[in-house]
């Protein structure tokens, strides 16, 4: 489509650069650069590039459903986080027999399979913390003027932020009042193929409780649209307007 | 709750435009260029097109007068050099994309998550090519050569890079790699028979290519190290700057101790040892044979065709898994391959090919299953008859022929190994009839 085949045969080299042929060039290359790049941007159905999905109201909630749906898988709150590991380490279940459950409440984290659950909980959490990054990255182009429930969805992403990277916190560092310069872990704002460094514990409580403060100031019209306590919400955000509690 | 159903799907969209120059001087001297834009929907906005090129510049020595004469009708040499691209990944790798998954519903909404962090600044694998060539033509084109050289440098290669997952994700894909391919390309074909009941043309095809990679990822260095401390049947491959992409590493062996039955290991170092060490790992040859080529011959009498293809390889090395798996890596309790009696060490002073026969433990990769091999194998045997006039008006067809075919009907090898084991090997036989209306 739209492909030009130009094929000159010239016998005189003089005419090789006669005008001519260097504004059929110059119009084939300005044609393909400008109106192309509309046909070049196909995608399959049910993908979108972020900077058509994150445009509206319905994008911006997909995508927050998607860092809470992905929070919801057996590597984290679905399995580990919830009922499982974190309830073997603190020995209120135990399951005699179990290499895995035996050793991880053993606190034997060589083991290979106590090993691998924890790369899991590590990548996950900072899989699920880059969508949230990724949507205050894409919200950077919006204001609360021109879409509404901004704020929210700003407050939402650095909420989840915040807290799970608290989590990780919790699971892989020391005791904060023990030993506040203690190594903690990256604190992840970006989403990039590059890695965040690692700062210090007081460091990272330093930025969950940032991220936390002005998420609560964001999060503040909440109530209008939800009951609380939370118990089943079963709207978001622009349908609760729409059709209110 | 309504059930939710999902799927997949694949769709991208390729554009480009060319201009191409030929110009010919006195039916002499020519010379070619082509300028090429393409674009491609797989690219983030950053990088999505590409300009590539090529210029050839040939002389038609045949047409000189000093080398005018009967026998001679073709004789040009050639050269060429350009740019060419390809782009190696999925749209996703590039720009950062959504995907809706019925797994993420939340709440009364379905979830999308990014498929992965896009590299924003992927750009095309371009590849400079630098040909040389001849082609010449004798006897009223009775006999045929065409001979090339080439050398390809592909650089911008994408490959995937390891981050840590701290960044969300563990696997980018960035432009990383370097690859040098440099070959060689012969083709010679000529009418040993030319008349019109008898016809016999013999034809070759010979070609050699060798490839060096100039730079690779972290991500293959991961790979490399974990191939490399694998003992798996045969070597995995190794990626290594300066070294073919097909390169054989094992480590070397100075055979088996007549007074212990087990293999001596030799460390890079040159001392001697019993104990394996992968690192100690080194290229003994390659995969890749030096020499590859097809030989054919096409005789004919009137009606019938008789063609035969051979293909031959020359220098290839290779790791013989049957000698690996099936003579020392085998039980002698159970069927068993008779080198296991006949060639392993079963008492002290026995001078053995292989390990004491009462170790079943699996064999260690060195050179002793690594053989060079020179093969030649008739691939291809077809017999032909096409049909007269008259039986031709019968079925009204233009053309139709029958024949018979033969695959694989022999192989001559310098090494001896089981065929099969990994894809069903066959030797095949059949009758085709084609007709043309």
């Amino acid at each position: 489509m739209r492909s030009m085949n130009i094929i000159k045969n010239i016998s005189n080299l003089n005419t090789l650069l006669s005008t001519k042929v260097v504004i059929i060039l110059s119009v084939a290359v300005l044609f393909l650069t400008t109106s192309c790049n509309k046909f070049l941007d196909v995608r399959p159905e049910g993908e979108l590039p972020e900077k058509q999905l994150l445009t509206d109201a319905n994008g911006f909630e997909a995508a927050l459903f998607g860092v809470y749906g992905s929070m919801n898988s057996r590597s984290l709150y679905g399995e580990n986080l919830s009922h499982n590991a974190t309830e073997v380490l603190a020995q209120y279940f135990v399951c005699p027999g179990n290499n895995n459950a035996v050793n991880l409440g053993a606190y034997n984290y060589g083991f290979s399979s106590v090993e691998s659950l924890f790369q899991d909980v590590w990548s996950k959490s900072y899989s699920s913390i880059a969508y949230a990054n990724n949507v205050l990255k894409n919200l950077e182009r919006f204001s609360p003027q021109n879409l509404e429930h901004y704020n929210l969805y700003k407050g939402e992403a650095l909420g989840l932020r915040a807290f799970l990277h608290f989590d990780l916190v919790r699971l892989f560092c020391e005791n904060i009042q023990l030993n506040p310069t203690a190594s903690g872990i990256p604190y992840s704002t970006d989403f990039a193929l590059k890695a965040p460094k690692f700062s210090r514990l007081d460091t990272v409580y330093n930025y969950i409780i940032n991220d936390l403060l002005e998420a609560e100031t964001l999060l503040k019209d909440d109530e209008q649209y939800f009951t609380f306590p939370k118990s089943n919400p079963s709207h978001s955000f622009s349908e609760s307007k729409r059709n209110p509690l | 709750m309504e059930a939710l159903r999902g799927g997949s799907q694949d769709l991208n969209a390729d554009v480009a435009g060319f201009l191409n120059l030929n110009y010919l001087f006195r039916n002499r001297y020519y010379f070619d260029g082509v300028y090429q834009i393409s674009g491609s929907s797989k690219f983030g906005a950053n990088n999505r097109y590409s300009h590539f090129w090529s210029a050839g510049l040939g002389w038609n020595l045949h047409n000189e007068e000093f080398l005018k004469n009967d026998w001679l009708d073709i004789f040009k040499l050639r050269v060429s050099t350009g740019y060419t691209g390809k782009v190696s990944f999925a749209p996703y790798q590039a720009l950062t994309t959504y995907r809706y998954n019925i797994d993420l519903n939340y709440l009364n909404g379905i979830g999308a998550i990014p498929i992965t962090i896009g590299n924003p600044d992927l750009r095309w694998e371009r590849t400079m090519n630098y040909n040389a060539g001849a082609d010449i033509s004798i006897l009223k084109r009775r006999i045929n050569l065409s001979a090339d050289v080439y050398l390809r440098k592909t650089t911008d290669l994408v490959i995937d890079k390891t981050i840590p997952p701290s960044a969300g994700a563990t696997i980018g894909k960035d432009n990383l790699g370097e690859i040098e391919n440099k070959g060689i390309e012969i083709k010679l074909d000529g009418y040993v028979i030319q008349g019109k009941e008898w016809n016999w043309q013999l034809g070759t095809i010979i070609t050699h290519n060798r490839n060096k990679i100039l730079r690779i990822s972290n991500a293959l260095q991961a790979i490399n190290d974990r191939n490399n401390a694998l003992n798996t049947l045969s070597p995995l491959p190794q990626f290594q700057e300066g070294e073919s992409t097909t390169a054989l590493k094992v480590v070397r062996s100075a055979g088996i101790d007549p007074a212990t039955g087990k293999e001596v290991f030799i460390k890079l170092n040159g001392d001697r040892t019993f104990v394996f060490d992968p690192a100690d790992k080194v290229v003994v040859g390659d995969l890749q044979p030096k020499v590859l080529g097809t030989f054919y011959s096409v005789l004919s009498y009137r009606r019938f065709t008789a063609a035969t293809y051979f293909r031959f390889f020359y220098d290839q090395y290779i790791y013989n898994t049957t000698l690996a798996s099936k003579v020392e890596g085998s039980n002698p309790m159970f069927n068993a391959d008779y080198r296991v009696f006949e060639s392993r060490w079963k008492k002290p002073g026995d001078i053995a090919l292989y390990r004491n026969i009462a170790d079943q433990s699996f064999p260690y990769q060195t050179t002793r299953f690594v053989q060079k091999e020179n093969t030649l194998t008739l691939s291809r045997f077809n017999l032909s008859y096409e049909l007269g006039q008259q039986w031709l008006k019968k079925i009204r067809a233009n053309k139709a022929s029958v024949g018979v075919s033969m695959n694989d009907i022999f192989r001559l090898s310098t090494v001896q190994i089981e065929r099969g084991t990994d894809y069903l090997f066959s030797r095949g036989f059949d009758l085709n009839l084609n007709i043309i209306f």
